[in-house]
């Protein structure tokens, strides 16, 4: 009987204490490369890729382009990337004014940076270039073209053969991994305009694609690329800030005496329709009274300014066929990217769905909702096309999928949180959006001319 | 009925402090009988004390005269959480303060005639109780900080014996309920880097809200031998409402400051639903000879149920939340042993529960998951026919070490580990 007891006891006892102990914290396991080998990460490709933010280039995004973040992630050979110091090239926008509203996004102040790390001998390991397409990937002869113009390529090309060459064959040791990120600017760079008529058709692409990705294929055969299909142009801030709407002085919509919306006046002087698309470059017009027909206000400036009457130019509007028409062609490079990746053991990156999934639901991210909403939603730098740095960790987390899912690596995700900065130029005092006034970006001109410099109309 | 007058204070001083932590899948408590959790809650078909209100009412039927029933558990939690990428991220480790909670239970039952029986009772069939260490820095506290569910349930149940092998038993639920939610609000820097400003704590709380069930079981014995029982408790939804108050946190920025102190939602009334599923519960008794009793029984419980916790504010609805947890309906089985010597009877039971959250559900507010129980149950007769009789249980519950796998709906990823322990004690008198 007390044998019984005793034993009762100690079963209650051990039952008592077992297993209570804490858990351990889990080590990082060591990132398995699978089928890939990430032991030199290198990229080609345009704005994105290159750490393009807020209208300029400059080293602090420079290295935390989603391919820094990659290569930091993946424990890869340091990255030598064609740094730029100072406040950029051209300079950042930066948020001048945010209260009272409107917010107010300039350059005005800041100096042109330098590059440096320009005598580098060899290729730099991200030869993303602003404004690039994919037809550079091969060919030299519209580098330096005088219809181009562009700065960039003397800063990062340097003359010294195609994008694609040097990244193939000037890296010691050579790259094993590359990002490539084409078909952005040759429909972004139109749209930005105004324009509705891709750079690239469909079957032009297809083909420079593909030759592309062969060249690749055969002067780097042990290397694993990783291709970006390109994000619908809706999807960017740069379209869908400045409402085709008349708005009150507290951000509402102005409506007729039926209830209607009334719409800003556009190319001439026709009333633009709810499809149509302002560029956010337009706002600085609509500020002054642009588009704002007779008799009614713009509020846009913070003080209400008189509509002149004048409609809103052919290049600050995207029709909603010219959208349409640029959405038809977007769906034709995807296809073409998903087929011609498969075509090689390369692996198609879907950031289109990740642009869309910000645009629409948003990333709910450490208790906070981030969306495609210019500047107060976190995830678009200044100038309304460019990811900031947290949307280039979303980027890098979106790569790691595709390649984990690919190849059969294990690379962990990292924390988007931890490239959260202030501002989206990281400067000034961030104040809060006030009522629903767009902000009012001065400066765009230069803003786009910098961005997509192969082609930028006289500015308004 | 001295004794059952101490028995109930006892009972109602429990309930006063009663945050209780989720024990058996999600919320749902099934500790509301020693005896029964001494053979590890198996006594649907074979339950003989007053708590025979909760485990099958029909077998109130073959309780004699008047007996009265008190107690309850004191069960202490412990949850621990690493985290991995990308957040919290590795080498990250939490843990919830250690708690006790004593869980009160209270049943009457009567026997009328030959065939009739009454019993009431008051218990807590469902609670939680999340209180994670250091608050200000815990790296889910965007999620919660602190989280209680507590539910007082008062029951009365009807049973008959149909004929001497069949009785039934229906009765009703009267069950008042309240939550309160504590987390962190974070807000982006306005400026449009990305960045967080911590700013806010956001406290809900809800008063007691009643909510209405009902209950139907049976209980058959063909032979000696042999004990089946069968019961359905149905859900019960609770309108809770209540109040939430914002107290905003400065940030070491003016200007942020004032930016939030002008968008601060303002305290307001705020209304939610608490879903108590339904439960199907069948047992088999064996008897073997006077002294042995070997029992299985099979618990179905509708999670499914639990979809989410809405939450409405009634001042700022562009507030509204809804926390989308879309559980799934599980399954425990269970199966215990009674002995009873001339001295005492000692039971043992094990049980086996699936967990009722989904993987993308697993979260610090209720970390859900599958569970090992193994209990062991002493049982002691005193004075005159041994009228009084006192019944102890020892269990210990080892949760499943269960993991986001990546997929958690507040990207919150990682580990838990989940370890409670439960005692238990009734005194139960007969006249």
């Amino acid at each position: 009987m007390k044998r019984m007891h005793r034993v009762i006891g100690i079963l209650l006892a051990a039952a008592a204490f077992a297993g209570c102990s804490k858990i351990k914290p889990i080590t990082a396991p060591k990132a398995v490369s699978g089928r890939a080998s990430f032991s030199v990460v290198a990229a080609l490709g345009a704005n994105l890729t290159a750490g393009f933010q807020s209208g300029g280039l400059v080293d602090r995004h420079q290295t935390r382009s989603y391919v820094s973040l990659f290569a930091q992630q993946v424990g890869a050979r340091p990255l030598d990337v064609p740094t730029i110091n100072g406040d950029g090239i051209p300079p950042l926008l930066r948020i001048r004014r945010l209260l009272p509203p409107p917010t107010i996004i300039d350059s005005i102040g800041r100096n042109f940076g330098a590059p440096t790390n320009f005598a580098i001998p060899t290729a730099y390991h991200n030869m993303a270039v602003p404004g690039a397409l994919v037809s550079d990937v091969n060919d030299t002869s519209t580098y330096y073209a005088a219809a181009r113009a562009n700065p960039y390529f003397g800063l990062i090309a340097r003359g010294q053969g195609s994008l694609g060459l040097q990244v193939t064959t000037h890296l010691n040791p050579p790259a094993t991994f590359i990002a490539f990120q084409f078909g952005q600017i040759e429909v972004l760079g139109p749209a930005t305009k105004g324009l509705g008529t891709p750079l690239l058709t469909g079957v032009q692409f297809a083909a420079l694609l593909k030759a592309a990705l062969d060249t690749i294929a055969v002067r780097a055969p042990a290397a694993k690329v990783a291709v970006f299909n390109v994000p619908d142009i809706t999807l960017y801030p740069f379209f869908t800030t400045l409402p085709p709407t008349l708005l009150d002085a507290t951000g509402n919509i102005l409506r007729d005496a039926n209830g209607n919306p009334r719409f800003v006046l556009g190319p001439n002087n026709v009333r633009l329709t709810a499809n149509d698309y302002i560029l956010l470059r337009a706002s600085t017009l609509l500020a002054s009274g642009y588009g704002y027909p007779l008799g009614t206000y713009s509020f846009l400036s913070g003080a209400p300014v008189p509509g002149n009457g004048i409609g809103l130019a052919d290049s600050m509007v995207l029709s909603s066929s010219e959208a349409l028409g640029l959405a038809a062609e977007i769906r034709r490079y995807n296809t073409i990217i998903d087929t011609t990746t498969l075509r090689h053991d390369y692996v198609r990156v879907d950031i289109d769905g990740l642009f869309r999934t910000a645009a629409t639901t948003g990333f709910n991210w450490h208790g906070t909702t981030y969306t495609s909403k210019f500047v107060t939603g976190g995830l678009f730098s200044l100038d309304g096309v460019s990811p900031n740095d947290i949307m280039h960790a979303f980027i890098c987390n979106r790569l790691i999928e595709a390649v984990n899912m690919r190849y059969g690596s294990t690379i962990p995700f990292l924390d988007p949180t931890q490239y959260g900065t202030l501002t989206s130029s990281r400067g000034g005092a961030p104040r809060r959006e006030e009522a629903g006034l767009p902000p009012l970006v001065l400066s765009s001109g230069m803003m786009l001319r910098d961005a997509f410099p192969w082609r930028d109309p006289a500015s308004p | 009925m001295k004794c059952a007058r101490y028995l109930a204070a006892l009972v109602v001083a429990g309930w006063a402090m009663l945050p209780a932590p989720a024990h058996a899948a999600a919320y749902g408590i099934y500790e509301q009988g020693a005896a029964v959790l001494g053979m590890g809650g198996a006594g649907t078909a074979s339950v003989h004390d007053p708590s025979a209100l909760f485990f099958n009412p029909a077998a109130m039927t073959r309780l004699t005269g008047t007996q009265v029933q008190g107690g309850g558990s004191l069960l202490m939690p412990f949850t621990s959480f690493a985290g991995i990428s990308p957040y919290p991220g590795y080498g990250t480790t939490e843990e919830m303060e250690a708690q006790k909670f004593p869980l009160p239970t209270f049943y009457l039952t009567h026997h009328y005639g030959e065939k009739s029986a009454l019993g009431i009772g008051v218990n807590s069939p469902f609670g939680l109780g999340v209180d994670w260490k250091n608050p200000d820095t815990f790296s889910g506290r965007y999620i919660v900080t602190k989280a209680d569910l507590r539910v007082i349930n008062a029951s009365a149940s009807a049973a008959y014996l149909v004929n001497p092998k069949l009785s039934i038993a229906f009765g009703g639920n009267l069950t008042w309920a309240k939550v309160a939610l504590h987390n962190r609000s974070f807000t982006p820097a306005p400026g449009g880097g990305g960045g967080q400003f911590e700013v806010a704590k956001v406290d809900l709380e809800s008063d007691y809200t009643p909510g209405y069930g009902w209950n139907l079981a049976l209980s058959l014995v063909p032979n000696k031998s042999w004990t089946f029982g069968a019961t359905y408790r149905s859900k019960v939804l609770v309108f809770a409402h209540g109040n939430a108050d914002f107290t905003q946190i400065q940030t070491v920025n003016a200007t942020v400051n004032a930016a939030v102190a002008a968008q601060l939602p303002p305290d307001q009334p705020v209304n939610t639903v608490l879903r108590f599923p339904a439960t199907w519960s069948g047992g088999v008794a064996w008897h073997w000879g006077e002294s042995w009793t070997v029992e299985g029984d099979v618990n179905y419980t509708e999670w499914s149920l639990f979809e989410d916790l809405p939450i409405y504010f009634e001042k700022t609805p562009a507030s509204n939340e809804r926390i989308v947890e879309e559980y799934d309906n599980t399954l425990r089985g269970t199966f215990g042993v009674e002995h009873r010597l001339p001295a005492f009877t000692y039971r043992f039971g094990y049980y086996y529960e699936q967990a009722a959250a989904p993987t993308e559900s697993v979260s610090p507010i209720l970390p859900d998951t599958g569970r090992n129980g193994g209990t062991l149950g002493l049982g002691m007769g005193f004075g005159k026919d041994k009228r009084l009789t006192i019944d102890l249980y020892e269990l210990a519950l080892f949760a499943q070490h269960r993991w986001t796998e990546d997929v958690n709906r507040d990207n919150f990823n990682g580990h838990y580990r989940t370890y409670i322990n439960s005692s238990g004690l009734t005194v139960a008198y007969r006249w």
